[in-house]
């Protein structure tokens, strides 16, 4: 969970803190511990896997349940200033999300493309800006 | 002695009416299509890369990085001079024939600068991926970040009966999808860059910054600043030439001595360099003036590059600082990743970490473009319209 929203210190700090001697025990008990160890990394795999399916799972229900449509947002605010940065126990605006380890598709990246470019331009706006 | 010059039409106002396209001047037979090919193009102001394979599978059938200029062969070339007595001619054969061509350089600060032949470098382009001219072609090209409607358009005509389908993706995003490593994305130590990440490419036209972070970025997370390879060159050769005058180095040795000297920091100094100048060799001190000419560049990428930080979540600043990635020419530049991170760190930004793209600089904007190519849907690729 801590790796899948991008708070890697943490997820480290846990790993090397908490589970490592939880395993130094459970090996020290253990005939075969590279049994053990082959168990632990397709434990660890399929735990990663199911944590990122349900991350995504998540974010697609997330606008169905009650916040904005993602739509909603590009058309009303494409060219309006990004929220102010909040506290850490605050959540994250939903217009733009703080980064996951999302499944998301090449194709999906397409599609938002794609709205981008449908939705008209404010003129002026920076569509048309380059830095000098 | 015959100097040989580059056509440049500058950049063109993007509020300006579009140039007609005339007709081809490279003719094409038509064929049914028999099979489809993908191309991932990056269509660069000096250079371009192309990488092309078939629309299943992970085959590259072809990969070239091909110098954006065409040569339109003289009158009154003896035979035999051209290669197949040809009378258009591309990339590095136009550019070794340099003394018997017009050369034309149809890209300018990324965008198309000369329809006509921006056509013809197109259609030898086709002609690289299907010699046979039989395959139904379908091409994601590169832009730069920002790249107003008229680029896009421009694009479009030059491409209508030459591509059969197009997509335009901004190029930083593309360099991120390139550079990312399909195979670790599972892993949980990786740092996706396609999540958390921002990207600097800087080209020969533009140096484009881009924040890509899980989401396409909009034009909010994007800016192109219009000094990148080319501009270092008009500086360098401004300053030879005051330092040096009458020195009669051509553009292509000043981009030649940039591209094997280049640096940035502090100026190192002696930095000497061996110049053929009025047919006798000179040894030329040249530390300052290149550190000159390159910190420029850092000068203008900087501002733009705290602007994006600025913009980016503050709960994703920290992983973000760790993944900024410089590619394209500019990230052969010496000390390039380490001048910029110090930068950071001085400003006070937490723990930043600047990294260069690696060997395969030149290719991840089209390895970006092909896998797009091979993940977009039927109902994503543009037709083009006459």
């Amino acid at each position: 969970m801590l790796r899948e929203q991008a708070r890697h210190a943490e997820a480290e700090a846990v790993q090397r803190e908490e589970l490592a001697p939880l395993l130094d025990v459970v090996r020290a008990g253990e005939d075969d511990p590279l049994t053990l160890d082959a168990r632990l990394a397709a434990t660890m795999a399929e735990e990663t896997e199911r944590v990122t399916n349900a991350m995504l799972l998540a974010e697609l229900l997330a606008p169905l349940l009650g916040g904005r449509a993602r739509a909603d947002d590009v058309t009303v605010t494409a060219v309006a200033a990004r929220p102010a940065p909040l506290p850490l126990a605050q959540p994250v605006p939903a217009s733009r999300p703080a980064p996951v380890r999302a499944a998301v598709s090449i194709a999906d990246f397409l599609d938002e493309m794609i709205a981008q470019e449908s939705t008209p331009a404010r003129p002026n706006g920076p569509a048309q800006r380059r830095a000098s | 002695m015959t100097s040989a010059t580059l056509e440049k039409t500058p950049a063109a106002n993007t509020a300006g009416s579009t140039a007609n396209v005339p007709a081809p001047t490279v003719p094409r037979v038509v064929t049914a299509k028999t099979k489809t090919l993908l191309v991932g193009f990056d269509l660069g102001t000096n250079k371009s890369c192309i990488l092309a394979g078939p629309a299943t599978g992970t085959d590259i059938a072809v990969s070239k990085v091909v110098p954006t200029v065409v040569g339109y062969v003289k009158d009154g070339i003896v035979d035999g001079i051209i290669t197949g007595n040809a009378r258009i001619i591309f990339g590095e054969d136009a550019l070794r024939n340099m003394l018997h061509v017009r050369l034309v350089a149809p890209v300018a600060e990324g965008v198309i600068t000369d329809p006509a032949a921006a056509r013809d470098f197109l259609n030898h382009i086709r002609s690289l991926v299907d010699p046979a001219a039989t395959a139904e072609i379908r091409a994601v090209i590169g832009m730069p970040a920002n790249a107003g409607t008229q680029a896009r358009d421009d694009i479009r005509r030059c491409a209508f009966g030459i591509f059969d389908r197009v997509l335009m993706i901004p190029e930083p995003f593309l360099a991120a999808l390139g550079y990312r490593d399909d195979a670790r994305i599972a892993q949980p130590n990786y740092l996706d860059p396609v999540v958390n990440s921002l990207f600097i490419d800087i080209g020969g036209g533009t140096s484009d910054l881009c924040l890509v972070q899980g989401v396409f970025p909009s034009s909010e997370d994007q800016i192109s600043i219009p000094f990148a390879g080319d501009a270092i060159d008009e500086l360098l050769h401004a300053e030879l030439d005051r330092v040096y005058p009458n020195n009669g180095l051509s553009r292509h040795k000043v981009r030649e001595i940039k591209e094997a000297h280049a640096y940035v920091g502090p100026s190192r100094k002696p930095l000497e360099v061996r110049v053929i100048m009025g047919g006798k060799a000179h040894t030329i001190e040249l530390g300052d003036t290149i550190a000159r000419a390159c910190n420029t560049l850092i000068d203008r990428i900087y501002p733009a590059l705290t602007t994006l930080i600025a913009r980016a979540p503050s709960d994703s600043v920290l992983t973000l600082l760790q993944n900024v990635i410089v590619t394209g020419g500019g990230s052969q530049i010496k000390g390039i990743d380490t001048v910029l991170q110090k930068r950071l760190a001085d400003d006070g930004f937490e723990a930043p970490r600047v990294k260069l793209a690696g060997q395969d600089y030149k290719r991840y904007v089209a390895i970006g473009a092909l896998k797009a190519a091979r993940a977009a849907r039927e109902n994503q690729w543009q037709v083009l319209l006459g």
